[in-house]
């Protein structure tokens, strides 16, 4: 780069000596700058886990959501984050980092077993009630597969259901077996199918969140205590589900029919938008 | 015999019908039981045939009184049991008259009755208990009983009984047994129970006697049943005696019967033993009595904090020897070394004393066996650890003392007893080492001390986003319906194939354009009459094959109707007719090669309103 800029000087003995001054000193900022340029994501990591080990969670934590910010989404970044966050005690981001490393790998039996530990730190317990049988199965599916990896699975079904249809109607003699091998990708794919809309509906009318801030009132309305009535508190690393955004303020509810309003900085979606 | 075993059920016998009924002084009971048994007896007598042989062993009861006493000399205080046994005719039977008993006071009865059946005769023995009490010193006299049985008067002996004054021994069951003060609340009842610890703070370990006590003033109806409280901080429940006597509460005799069980503390602090429960079975008409104990809290104690090092929980009175199978062995040549450890008190928990150090002999796992025994109510054993010890050097040796610590609740402090040494000589030897014999396992559970979060993750090969949701891929749903286009596809495919190779008629109108486009570009190529004689037929074969007719014989009259049927338009119908007219005049007039042409033409242009016009294949 340097030669470039002797080469220019002596391409423009005419142009002002100050001016070219300015110009290389510009130059070799930029050239300096391009020289420090930004680590790859993976190198940040390399370093946030290094810092990690050593107990340093909040550079750790700093490497690691500079990855996030930098537009990376993936399961073993959140759930690092998620543990940083979890040493330093900070159960409600521990939470919503494990939720959505969960959402990107959701059966990583390492994800699970943290959330399951942080979910017994917080001071909220919260009842889920009992769901149906058809539910469960449902949510089985969603415990196991990505939306991405559902939604492939549901196409591969179709696939095979088709290419059994097409067997059916060449070969008489398969026909019954066909007829049953149809019928059971009908089934799993019935299962698949709802859950995927159970999940783009739940994601869409009441995307999930965690409680954030380490404990936060929760309003009757969209304003302070001082103008709404304070139904009940929540604390840090309780799971709630979003049902409206105003400025400011968002609308949660809770297994058990509770709903209210709380700060908006107090809660954070699971599914951040840049990930959505 | 227990009372608790007293009057087994003997009915249903074979042959001999044998009612052993026992009944309380209720007068409805004792009435209703009577009646049941004799007319159940009277049923069978007349539903069984009688036997001609007599049954061995049955003696039918003669009609007598007898009067017996269980004691004839007691104290002002005291009681004694009169019996009145009376035999006959099982209608006739009937009660002593007591009136006469005027130097002392009936304060109890009991009825026994025993009615039996043997070659159709019925026969009945009733035994009437009294508990009397004297009233007076003295000699004293239980005058005659009389009764009349069959007709006949008959009566007892006087029966001479001397009351001295003050309290004299009580005459019970079981000697050596103390009557226990009997509580306050049994007066007025018949069956009454409790139960204590002989201590209520013992140490952990310690040998503690629960005793369960049933209070009875009257005979059972039928087996009674004891359920112990479940000891469950305690181990080792040995059942102890149980032995029986007699006391007095509220003016009543009760014999008392106990069940002693040793038990052993298994936890420190307060422990409470749940009550025991008795089940006296009722009667026809009567609901079980089930009587409770209170439930007993006891405090145990640990051990003082002062224990030896080779303490192990050990807790009674113990002795320990050791010997060994011989006392000259070889080197590598294993021996057997005997522990005993014998006593009083936990002696199924004891753990093996820890051999001292013994450079010259290797020590081998042991077996454990336990004997065990109660004295007078203490619970008794010897523990025998067996162990393979080998020699490693020749020469005299000596097996150190082995000692063992144990707590003694009595005194309350450790004690230590050990072994003599055991001189050995050993004598080189030329065997191998032994292996060691593979014993059990030592496996133990893991135990979690303490839990944390799993560790992070390492960088990944490939630091990825996750693609974007394929929902909102407009290809993902491409890829939906792919698959059903080409399954729907070949299922019309196949159908129209099917119904090809089933319907002709189908198949001729299907083909039939095919065919005339093919043979009028025959026609097309031909000259002259040829040329029109081609487009006839091609005219007329692909009618045939529209209408599935056979060209053969088809005149244009036909043609027409059958035109007409097939609902084609009048127009179309005189279209057909016109060009055939001309083809025909074609044929047979002069050569016109233009005009040829044009018929070919106009032919192909009526068949493809003609295709039109039948549209859909019928």
């Amino acid at each position: 780069m340097k030669g470039n800029y002797q080469l220019s000087i002596s391409n423009c003995q005419s142009l002002d000596k100050s001016f070219i001054l300015a110009l290389v000193i510009f130059l070799i900022i930029a050239s300096l700058a391009l020289a420090q340029s930004p680590s790859s994501p993976a190198e940040v990591m390399l370093v946030a886990n290094q810092r990690y080990e050593i107990g340093n969670y909040d550079e750790a934590i700093a490497g690691y959501e500079a990855i996030i910010a930098a537009g990376v989404r993936n399961s073993d970044v959140y759930y690092n984050l998620g543990n940083a966050y979890f040493k330093q005690g900070d159960m409600g981001r521990a939470i919503l980092n494990y939720r959505r490393a969960q959402q990107l790998d959701p059966p990583d039996a390492d994800i699970a077993a943290n959330l399951a530990l942080a979910r017994t730190q917080t001071v909220d317990k919260l009842e889920v009630p009992p769901e149906g049988v058809l539910i469960n199965i449902v949510e089985i599916a969603e415990e196991w597969l990505t939306l991405n990896q559902a939604a492939l699975l549901a196409l591969g079904l179709w696939f095979l259901m088709c290419v059994a249809f097409v067997v059916a109607i060449f070969q008489p003699r398969w026909r019954r077996l066909s007829a049953g091998t149809m019928a059971i990708l009908a089934i799993l794919l019935l299962i698949g199918l709802m859950s995927m809309a159970n999940r783009l509906y739940k994601e869409t009318q009441s995307p999930p969140a965690v409680i954030i801030a380490p404990q936060v009132d929760v309003t009757s309305g969209p304003g302070g205590g001082d103008q709404y009535l304070v139904e009940f508190e929540l604390h840090a690393g309780a799971e709630v589900r979003l049902l409206e955004s105003r400025i400011g303020w968002r609308r949660i509810t809770l297994p058990g029919n509770l709903e209210g309003w709380v700060p908006g900085e107090a809660v954070e979606p699971v599914i951040d938008q840049a990930q959505n | 015999m227990s009372p608790l075993t007293r009057h087994p059920r003997k009915i249903g016998r074979p042959v001999i019908m044998l009612l052993h009924l026992n009944l309380f002084r209720t007068a409805f009971s004792k009435r209703f039981t009577y009646l049941i048994a004799v007319l159940g007896l009277s049923l069978l007598a007349t539903i069984l045939p009688v036997s001609p042989i007599t049954p061995v062993g049955v003696v039918r009861a003669q009609p007598g009184i007898t009067a017996t006493v269980d004691r004839t000399t007691l104290a002002l205080d005291e009681y004694l049991e009169l019996t009145v046994t009376i035999s006959g005719d099982v209608l006739d039977i009937s009660g002593p008259d007591v009136s006469g008993l005027t130097d002392f006071k009936v304060i109890g009865s009991s009825v026994s009755t025993q009615v039996s059946m043997a070659n159709g005769n019925l026969t009945a023995q009733g035994s009437y208990i009294y508990r009397l009490r004297p009233l007076r010193e003295g000699d004293l006299i239980i005058p005659p009983f009389s009764v009349e049985v069959d007709g006949q008067i008959i009566q007892t002996e006087p029966i001479e009984i001397v009351v001295t004054a003050g309290s004299s021994p009580a005459v019970e069951p079981d000697a050596g047994v103390p009557s226990t003060e009997a509580p306050a609340s049994l007066e007025g009842q018949n069956f009454f129970v409790d139960a204590e610890v002989d201590d209520l703070r013992p140490y952990l370990g310690q040998q503690i006697v629960y005793t369960f006590r049933l209070y009875q003033a009257a005979n059972f109806l039928g087996q009674p049943d004891y359920q112990p409280p479940p000891f469950i901080d305690f181990w080792g429940q040995t059942t102890l005696s149980q032995p029986n006597y007699r006391t007095q509460a509220a003016g009543r005799d009760y014999l008392v019967t106990e069940i002693r069980t040793a038990l052993f503390p298994a936890n420190v602090g307060l422990v409470t033993i749940a009550p025991a429960k008795f089940v006296i079975p009722g009667g026809l008409f009567e609901p079980d009595i089930i009587l409770d104990t209170e439930p007993i809290t006891v405090d145990v104690r640990s051990w003082p904090d002062d224990a030896p090092p080779d303490f192990n929980g050990a807790v009674g009175q113990f002795q320990i020897s050791a010997r060994l199978t011989q006392t000259e062995g070889k080197v590598n040549e294993p021996l057997t070394l005997f522990i005993e450890i014998e006593g009083a008190g936990n002696i199924d928990v004891l753990s093996e004393p820890p051999l001292p150090a013994m450079p010259a002999w290797r020590a081998f796992d042991s077996k454990v066996s336990t004997t065990s025994e109660v004295r007078e109510d203490v619970v008794y054993g010897t523990r025998t650890f067996e162990r393979l010890i080998v020699p490693s050097q020749p020469g005299v040796q000596s097996l150190p003392p082995i000692s063992f610590s144990y707590f003694d609740p009595q005194i309350g402090a450790y004690t230590t007893v050990q072994t003599d040494p055991i001189p050995v000589t050993v004598l080189p030897g030329d065997a191998e080492p032994p292996v060691a014999p593979i014993t059990g396992s030592d496996q133990q559970p893991i135990s979690v001390v303490g839990g944390d979060i799993r560790h992070i993750k390492p960088v990944p090969a490939a630091l990825r986003s996750p693609g974007a949701v394929v929902l909102f891929n407009p290809l993902y749903w491409i890829c939906w319906i792919l698959p059903a286009l080409v399954a729907g596809g070949l299922w019309i495919f196949q159908k129209q194939r099917l119904r090809i190779l089933s319907d002709s008629a189908y198949a001729r109108s299907l083909r039939a354009r095919r065919v005339a486009q093919a043979n009028l570009a025959e026609a097309r190529r031909l000259t002259g009459r040829e040329s029109y004689a081609r487009t006839h037929r091609v005219l007329l074969g692909y009618l045939a094959d529209k209408l599935n007719r056979p060209t053969v014989g088809l005149t244009t009259e036909a043609l027409t109707n059958l035109l007409t049927e097939a609902q084609l338009t009048p127009a179309l119908i005189e279209r057909i007719r016109i060009t055939l007219d001309q083809i025909e005049i074609g044929r047979f007039a002069p050569i016109e090669e233009v005009a040829a042409q044009t018929l070919v033409t106009e032919t192909q242009t009526l068949i493809g309103e003609l295709e039109k016009a039948f549209g859909e294949p019928r």
